[in-house]
């Protein structure tokens, strides 16, 4: 296995983590509001 | 799971990340009747067999031997558990295809990666747990655009599938930076990196199984007035 930079995989690990966690809550939230915005346009609830 | 057994703050983060796993259990039980006519029983036995994996692997520890092998076979659990909890929760034949080729495909390489390619079971494998998180990541995008685009359900809250949705979107994204490099973190012998970024992993797994538990609570809801008729 190729010797990689322990402080590179440090940075990828931190930054693709916290890129991650923004999408999924990202993801989440567009998720939630759009549904409830729609299901309102649908019912009228 | 193979950390020492020494108590140290990342074996306790380890142990109650372990531990976590009674709580979505306990409230299966208490919903059991709740969870007897839909998908979420298959949720409750992917608990259950999680909890077995769980027993065995600490087990290994205990008796100072490397369970690395679980976790890789649980690799192979986990992509065909969420490939059929996706598939029969998914309306669109269309959706249901792609769930059936990504959970091949990916079957398929997680298997050679671990035997043509790392060809030791006993280390955990960075390639088969990066395809695994990416399948199930791409079923749970596929199930919220299901949500939006056909507004089945009235209160997304009280869903229990939307719940379960968060808890594998959440788990399986946030992870897959850490387990792209879980050989490289496992094997390292700096312990305080392989314990700093380890701990992400045990954090999640509490959460996740948090979430799962709220799942499993709402199963009461999807009996009654949430589902609209088509």
């Amino acid at each position: 296995m190729v010797q990689q930079d322990a402080s590179t995989i440090k940075s990828i690990i931190e930054i693709g983590t916290a890129a991650m966690l923004v999408f999924s809550t990202t993801v989440i939230t567009v998720v939630y509001v759009l549904h409830t915005r729609l299901i309102k346009q649908k019912y009228g609830l | 799971m193979e950390l020492s057994v020494v108590f140290t703050y990342i074996s306790f983060i380890t142990y109650v990340a372990s531990l976590s796993l009674i709580i979505p259990i306990l409230v299966g039980i208490i919903r059991f009747k709740d969870l007897q006519s839909n998908m979420l029983m298959s949720i409750f036995v992917y608990l259950c067999l999680y909890a077995i994996f769980e027993i065995v692997a600490w087990y290994y520890v205990i008796n100072g031997w490397q369970n690395h092998f679980l976790g890789n076979t649980v690799t192979y659990l986990d992509i065909l558990f969420w490939s059929y909890y996706y598939h029969n929760l998914l309306d669109s034949q269309w959706f249901k295809k792609i769930v059936i080729a990504f959970c091949i495909v990916s079957t398929v390489i997680v298997g050679f990666s671990h035997f043509a390619i790392d060809k030791d079971y006993n280390r955990l494998n960075s390639i088969g747990l990066s395809i695994q998180n990416l399948t199930i990541i791409s079923y749970a995008l596929l199930f919220f655009f299901q949500l939006i685009n056909n507004l089945n359900v009235r209160y997304l809250s009280l869903y229990p599938h939307f719940w379960i949705g968060i808890a594998v979107l959440i788990y399986f994204s946030i992870v897959f930076f850490v387990e792209i490099f879980a050989e490289y973190i496992t094997f390292n012998r700096d312990k305080e990196f392989a314990h700093a970024y380890w701990e992400i992993k045990e954090y999640l797994t509490f959460f996740h199984r948090i979430i799962l538990a709220i799942g499993l609570w709402f199963s009461k809801t999807l009996l009654q007035s949430n589902l609209s008729s088509k």
